[in-house]
């Protein structure tokens, strides 16, 4: 594990993260943000009851879930994005490869369709994402082949037919009422992190994380091929179910939190494998650090660009691509 | 056996005759020929559909989408029974033009958007088809009156039409007055929530936010509308800094939530519990579809922001619109579900 990039990146997150605690639509000068942070922490100056109170609600209720839950899921998809790289040995795999955001669109649509409460509609999304990756992989098992290949393959059928029954569930829902729910929701959309679904589904989603991060040295040995792995003493189906398992767990959550958010899993390993190199050990936490801080960024010009709010999911398109052709054209590295 | 062949001879020679049809002017300007007696009708988009259903069901051949299933014991079952035919609203399910030659109807009824696009189009392929399209203006609420008069003269049913345009004239004129001297610092801020996380709302001029504007409300979102879509993403900041006293809420969901939100807890509306949910059976009062369900919203709303001013009995109120425009009596249980959702 090399040091020095995960420190630059945990303090570029740091960094990120404090002047987005300043940023709002709401006017609050940078310095009594801070100081309002000071007096929290270390109960250093004095301020009014009421000025206290608004800036409690605003600071710690409003901004600071939101930031947090963007740097999570900017994390989350990141990490997902670059473990499934590895494992499934090839650059263009992104975290919904296996159909799991699908799944959970679909969980999440038919959740405000029939179900109405906000719990209700978590619980539906989450079941919908393992839904869709536990039939890519019947799929994968009952073509008897045991490649990464077929699990793609079995994936890409899952997806398919996700986003089908998304579409059907569009088509039935109510057009006043419901429609325009789901569309929103599957746009992405961070104004729904408070600060008790954030923690409910970040202790997970790090764990996850972490999760990941520990099977670091054997996604090194399984990117040489299976035969290679085994042969290395590397128990690959065990390997590949438990970063499945993790990665699943951890993307489903994101559209738990905030709805469908593209793209961040795709370009952001590739970005950080350009600076670390394919070393997952560093890879990994290089690329959650990463992620977290690209995610905050864009969810700062989704705040603030204009007087209403665009959806993330358009902005980390509309940014990302961009800046991922620059990337790419400027790379010397190989991808492994 | 003979006079059935008379009669039938007889049909066929009015329906003759009734091809050749009257020239009409539209609300629009355009001029088109409509058969002389017209029986089946279909419409574009819901809203002209429920006028439709006021003035006398037996018209419509077809509806614009499903209608919930909680809502159909507030219809008259021959409207819940029409086959689903789609519509041009620009949401849901979109016209299959086969299908609705195949229903028959004798004109097409379309809202004229202002930007046409999508119900010119039709017009000009039902044309193709001989079905004369007539296009009707409902941008405003304050169009009701006429459009209502309108139709009664186009279908033949003038008593019924007079009712409802008085009606919509009278709801609008009362209102207007009540309103009229409420100074500027008076009125009520008012945050118009849509959609689940309700933070997508409408401004002040916004076809969608009409009631808030004719009630006497001050839209705390200021401004032209954008777009005739609507549904303006805003953020939870911006509402903290408009600190409206009155929160209109679309969505359940938001409605629930939202008292026990600590995010929330800082505006005057939340703080004094006064978030409202829009009634909506069986269809909406407020928007989405802006239907004439509004003239009952807007007395609904502008009593509860102005008591005083405007002191009406809202359950006999709803008794009669229910019974004038949707002809269904309510019992008191039906009446409380509906007031309070």
């Amino acid at each position: 594990m090399k040091v020095l990039p995960i420190s630059l990146l945990s303090l570029l997150l740091a960094a990120t993260a404090l002047v987005s605690l300043s940023l709002g639509k709401y006017p609050l000068a940078p310095g009594e943000v801070a100081g309002f942070l000071g007096h929290r922490l270390f109960g250093w100056g004095t301020f009014d009851a009421e000025r206290l109170q608004l800036l409690e609600n605003l600071v710690m209720e409003i901004r600071l879930p939101r930031i947090m839950a963007a740097a999570l899921i900017g994390a989350a998809l990141a990490v997902s994005g670059a473990a499934y790289q590895a494992l499934f040995v090839n650059p263009l795999v992104s975290p919904g490869i296996l159909g799991v955001l699908a799944g959970a669109s679909l969980g999440a649509a038919l959740g405000l369709v029939f179900l109405k409460t906000w719990y209700g509609v978590q619980a539906a999304t989450f079941l919908g994402g393992f839904a869709a990756v536990g039939l890519a992989m019947g799929i994968a098992r009952l073509c008897r082949v045991n490649s990464t290949v077929m699990l793609v393959l079995g994936g890409i059928i899952s997806g398919a037919f996700f986003s089908a029954l998304v579409a059907i569930v569009k088509y039935v829902s109510d057009p006043y009422n419901q429609l325009p729910a789901i569309v929103y929701w599957l746009m992405g959309n961070m104004a729904m992190a408070d600060q008790g679904m954030t923690l409910k589904a970040g202790i997970p989603i790090l764990v996850g994380i972490a999760c990941l991060m520990l099977m670091a040295r054997h996604l090194n040995v399984l990117s040489m091929g299976d035969e290679e792995a085994r042969a290395l003493g590397v128990n690959v189906e065990a390997v590949r179910l438990t970063v499945i398992v993790c990665a699943t767990l951890i993307s489903t959550l994101t559209v738990v939190l905030a709805g469908i958010i593209g793209w961040v899993g795709l370009i952001i390993p590739h970005i950080t494998r350009m600076i670390t190199g394919p070393d997952n050990e560093t890879l990994l936490p290089a690329t959650a650090l990463a992620g977290a801080s690209y995610l905050l960024l864009v969810d700062d010009i989704s705040r603030l660009a204009f007087t209403f709010e665009i959806p993330i999911g358009i902005v980390t398109a509309l940014i990302g691509i961009p800046f991922f052709v620059l990337v790419l054209k400027n790379a010397r590295k190989g991808w492994l | 056996m003979l006079r059935t062949l008379i009669l039938t001879l007889l049909f066929a020679i009015s329906c003759l005759g009734s091809a050749q049809g009257r020239e009409i002017i539209d609300m629009t300007g355009r001029r088109v020929t409509v058969p002389d007696t017209i029986r089946r009708v279909f419409t574009g988009s819901p809203p002209a559909t429920y006028m439709l259903y006021a003035l006398d069901p037996s018209l419509l051949v077809g509806v614009n989408f499903t209608i919930p299933a909680e809502d159909r014991r507030f219809l008259r079952p021959e409207f819940t029974r029409l086959p689903v035919a789609g519509g041009v609203f620009g949401q849901g399910r979109n016209i299959n033009l086969e299908a609705l030659l195949a229903l028959k109807p004798d004109v097409v009824l379309m809202w004229a958007w202002k930007d046409g696009g999508a119900g010119n189009k039709l017009a000009e392929r039902l044309h193709k088809s001989g079905i004369a399209t007539v296009f009707l203006d409902l941008d405003s609420l304050e169009n009701y009156p006429k459009a209502f008069t309108f139709l009664g003269d186009l279908l033949g049913r003038r008593e019924q039409s007079r009712k409802l345009a008085d009606y919509a004239r009278d709801t609008l004129r009362t209102v207007a007055a009540a309103t009229a001297g409420i100074p500027e610092q008076e009125r009520v801020a008012v945050y118009y929530a849509e959609g689940t996380d309700g933070l997508a709302t409408e401004r002040e001029t916004s076809v969608h936010a009409e009631v808030i504007r004719l009630a006497g409300g001050r839209n705390v979102h200021r401004g032209a509308a954008l777009d005739h879509a609507g549904m303006e993403k805003i953020n939870l900041e911006q509402v903290l800094l408009y600190n409206p006293q009155v929160i209109v809420a679309q969505e359940r969901i938001f409605r629930d939530s939202v008292a026990h939100d600590k995010r929330w807890q800082s505006i005057r509306a939340v703080r004094n519990r006064q978030v409202w949910l829009v009634p909506r059976t069986p269809f909406n009062w407020f928007d989405r579809p802006p239907s004439f369900m509004r003239l009952l919203g807007l007395k609904w709303f502008t009593n509860r922001l102005y008591p005083k001013r405007y002191p009406i009995n809202m359950a006999k109120e709803t008794r009669q619109f229910y019974r004038l425009f949707l002809g269904v009596e309510l019992g008191d249980r039906d009446l409380r579900k509906i007031l309070q959702p």
